[in-house]
């Protein structure tokens, strides 16, 4: 499904991935590890086209994402979800009018809308806090509501920057229960953290980078090992 | 099926008309400091316009107005010389006045005494277009029996400058007026947008279109546009009606369509203005 070949990206003279090579297949579940510089957020940019690589290829169902032009770049993201470790949510907004926002700019019927921001509620368990706005909400809830907002769409792919960044341990593990639901429908989850307790706790395929290589790709693996 | 594609364009367009209207709600009072100043520069800008028209059209009258005298020599045959003018290219009509005419009018108007008609016989020619005057003047001269030409070249020359230098101050106008409006409203909508942010950036990394994303902010633009426009037409109105009472002694009306041509243009323009605003804001200081 994503295929990255002989991936670099420099900013200046900072070289922040360096020659990537990667596959990931269709459904997988991806924990992207490192330390801060190590690369994890250039390369999930580079997925969802905010940077294009300085040389090599990015690939996602066949199509080299670096090729897209700029006004066809919506196509591209309306095939991913995507998850902020700020969760970016509207404040004033209620919890409903939050994930459906997206949806309805997109033109969907407001019966679909409904239907849609219903089922995404009911799979991060926010069904009964529909109309509460963010700021009543945890830390842990407002991530839930920010997957629920990715998931919406029914994207095969979603990606999640640090999702438990700002997140207790215990809403963490919450969260990631929620990214393994999802995942277990079919979608490609790729999640970068820095948290060693999730990633052993989970047992996922972990690739980890190191200024901006990749050192180690293991499956069912652990943070180290 | 087309209908149900039609039903969600018609839904996305009701949701930009819907942001737009947000947009504008939200910019709060603003929006009349907005459109008071845009609607300040483009009645100036519209008045401007139309009193180089009516210069121009006055200058144009004037200029058709402008008769060539030509004295003919004492010897000389009326009727020959007259044939001879008639021939001369752009030479609209001629009026002769004989010198016997010419003695009694002056002898009706005031006391003169019993002397011998000193005076020539004359003859006004009227030129087709103003611009043909110093043509048909070299060709008068060159006529036998003519004794001299007459013409009022300098008032010409001075209201051809007026027009020169009117036209000059509008095209500059123009370009001030432009670029200042166009930083008003790129200021105003950077204010909204910045307001807004994380609904763009959300819109952005979910797949909205960047055309989706734009339209609310164009449309914001284009409003203060057309509306300081719409504005503007009140002064330029009562400029018009002032025009049209001077009429009889200064020549300053255009046609209609010309008056209508310079509405479209008005509103052309400050919609025009309101859009590029937006667009330069959007491009500036959001990468959608």
């Amino acid at each position: 499904m994503i295929k990255f070949n002989n991936v670099t990206k420099i900013f200046g003279k900072q070289c922040a991935l360096d020659n990537i090579n990667l596959d990931i297949d269709t459904g997988e579940f991806i924990f992207l590890v490192g330390k801060s510089g190590a690369g994890k957020s250039t390369l999930m940019r580079l997925l969802y086209r905010e940077e294009k690589p300085t040389a090599g290829q990015v690939y996602i169902g066949g199509v080299n994402v670096a090729k897209i032009r700029s006004s066809r770049i919506h196509n591209l993201r309306k095939c991913m979800g995507i998850v902020f470790q700020d969760f970016k949510l509207l404040p004033r907004q209620s919890v409903y009018d939050n994930v459906a926002y997206v949806i309805r700019a997109l033109g969907v019927s407001t019966k679909e809308v409904d239907i849609r921001v219903k089922g995404a509620l009911k799979v991060v368990g926010l069904y009964h806090k529909m109309k509460a706005k963010p700021t009543e909400l945890s830390g842990g809830e407002q991530q839930r509501v920010g997957i629920a907002r990715a998931i919406v769409n029914g994207p095969p792919l979603l990606i999640a920057d640090e999702p438990t960044g700002n997140l207790d341990p215990i809403s963490s593990i919450e969260v990631m229960k929620i990214l393994e639901q999802v995942n277990k429908k079919g979608i490609t989850v790729i999640v970068s953290t820095h948290d060693h307790a999730i990633v052993n706790h989970f047992k996922k395929r972990v690739i980890t980078l190191d200024q901006g290589s990749i050192i180690r790709d293991v499956n069912s693996g652990t943070y180290h090992q | 099926m087309p209908s149900k594609v039609i039903i969600k364009e018609l839904r996305i367009i009701k949701r930009i008309i819907g942001e737009t209207v947000k947009g504008l709600l939200s910019t709060g009072w603003i929006n009349l400091a907005i459109i008071g100043t845009m609607a300040a520069i483009l009645s100036i800008f519209a008045c401007m316009l139309r009193t180089t028209l009516g210069i121009s059209a006055f200058v144009d009258n004037l200029g058709n107005a402008l008769e060539v005298s030509v004295y003919l020599k004492s010897n000389a045959n009326v009727e020959t010389v007259a044939k001879n003018i008639r021939q001369i290219e752009n030479v609209k009509d001629i009026h002769i006045i004989t010198k016997e005419q010419a003695w009694n009018n002056l002898r009706r108007e005031m006391e003169v005494p019993n002397i011998s008609n000193p005076l020539p016989d004359t003859m006004h020619v009227k030129v087709s277009e103003q611009k043909y005057i110093n043509d048909v003047i070299s060709q008068l001269k060159s006529i036998n029996g003519i004794e001299s030409v007459r013409y009022a070249q300098d008032v010409a020359e001075k209201m051809s400058k007026i027009n020169e230098a009117s036209h000059m101050a509008t095209i500059i106008a123009m370009f001030f007026i432009g670029g200042l409006t166009v930083f008003i409203i790129n200021n105003t909508i950077y204010l909204v947008i910045q307001s807004r942010s994380q609904e763009i950036e959300i819109m952005r990394m979910m797949g909205v279109a960047n055309w989706y994303i734009k339209a609310p902010y164009v449309l914001q633009g284009a409003f203060y546009g057309f509306i300081s426009a719409f504005i503007a037409l009140i002064p330029l109105n009562l400029l018009q009606m002032y025009i049209s009472n001077l009429d009889s002694v200064f020549q300053l009306s255009i046609s209609p369509v010309m008056i209508n041509a310079i509405v479209l243009f008005i509103m052309f323009i400050g919609i025009f203005l309101g859009i590029t605003g937006s667009l330069i804001s959007m491009k500036k200081y959001l990468k959608v």
